[in-house]
């Protein structure tokens, strides 16, 4: 059944789509949906999951062209205060919704991101309630498709229990073009 | 008799506003501030529409519809969800698996409320 799901088409035609990855399979098709995008696009890519550094070490060692990312880096202040660079600005927090939002209007408008990878948003749901990152997402999905921008979910599925996950995917699929479910062959060989 | 609506959002402005708009045409509103809240109050109450915002702290719309739909006692209740974002395709055939009649985005205008709301009260 996973065969049947193509990454890169489903990627090419949706305007906002969440992807659940299984923890062994994420780095991997994190590479692969970044790549997937259109060469013509300017990713803006939130870090909640991993520190920017470990994200650009990641996808440069997977060939990925890193010159039309913009990197959004909500970890690393975490650890010390850190200053902007070129290609990255860091927040104070992966708990503030409201800086993580208007950080990525920024990115939007400021860098002309066309596309928004959000990596990931079960991360959110260590600090806030499923129901305030179902209405963070809902709000902002509503501005994002004002301004025409493309949105790649990813949630991380062992790092949320499957209740809240589904709770999640139920809310938010009502707004997405479609969900994908990607599991790992050990997951589906598991299943069989 | 005037038909019974209820209002279902957790901004306080909001409901007033409904309220508001929906009084001036003779309709009976009674406003509840949150999901949890309208399901207590659907156990005394029997409205003939429910407006029910999608995005509320604690159960999302969708989650109040649900245990409507489960209930015998209000499963037939007609519902209009209101969203700040459009629904998908996927959203639109979910929608209709749950039996809600319509959805008004916000912000709207008063005269595309009130008609939605008549239409579904004919």
């Amino acid at each position: 059944m996973n065969k049947q799901i193509n990454l890169i088409d489903e990627i090419e035609k949706s305007r906002f789509l969440i992807i659940m990855l299984d923890e062994d399979i994420y780095i991997d098709k994190i590479a692969e949906i970044a790549k997937s995008i259109g060469k013509d696009k300017k990713i803006c890519y939130l870090c909640l999951s991993k520190p920017y550094t470990d994200v650009y070490s990641d996808l440069k060692s997977r060939d990925i062209d890193l010159d039309r990312f913009y990197f959004i880096d909500a970890l690393s202040s975490h650890y010390g205060e850190k200053k902007p660079t070129e290609n990255c600005i860091f927040l104070s927090s992966p708990t503030n919704l409201s800086e993580i939002r208007s950080a990525i209007s920024k990115a939007a408008k400021e860098k002309r991101c066309d596309a928004v990878v959000f990596d990931t948003i079960s991360t959110l749901l260590i600090y806030q309630e499923t129901s305030n990152i179902v209405r963070f997402t809902h709000e902002f999905l509503s501005e994002e498709r004002e301004r025409n921008k493309i949105l790649y979910l990813v949630l991380k599925q062992e790092s949320i229990s499957p209740e809240e996950s589904e709770r999640l995917v139920k809310d938010l699929n009502m707004f997405a073009d479609k969900t994908i479910n990607l599991k790992s062959k050990k997951h589906l060989r598991r299943a069989r | 008799m005037a038909k019974n609506i209820m209002v279902v959002d957790d901004e306080e402005n909001l409901l007033e506003l409904v309220r508001g708009i929906l009084e001036a045409e003779g309709f009976d509103v009674i406003t509840v501030e949150s999901g949890e809240g309208c399901l207590n109050k659907l156990k005394t109450a029997k409205p003939d529409l429910i407006l029910l915002d999608m995005m509320m702290p604690g159960m999302s719309g969708r989650e109040v519809c649900e245990k409507i739909r489960s209930n015998p006692l209000t499963k037939d209740l007609k519902i209009i969800f209101v969203t700040v974002a459009k629904f998908s395709e996927t959203g639109k055939d979910a929608l209709k698996k749950m039996n809600v009649m319509d959805y008004i985005t916000k912000p709207f205008e008063n005269a595309d409320l009130i008609r939605r709301v008549k239409k579904q009260l004919g």
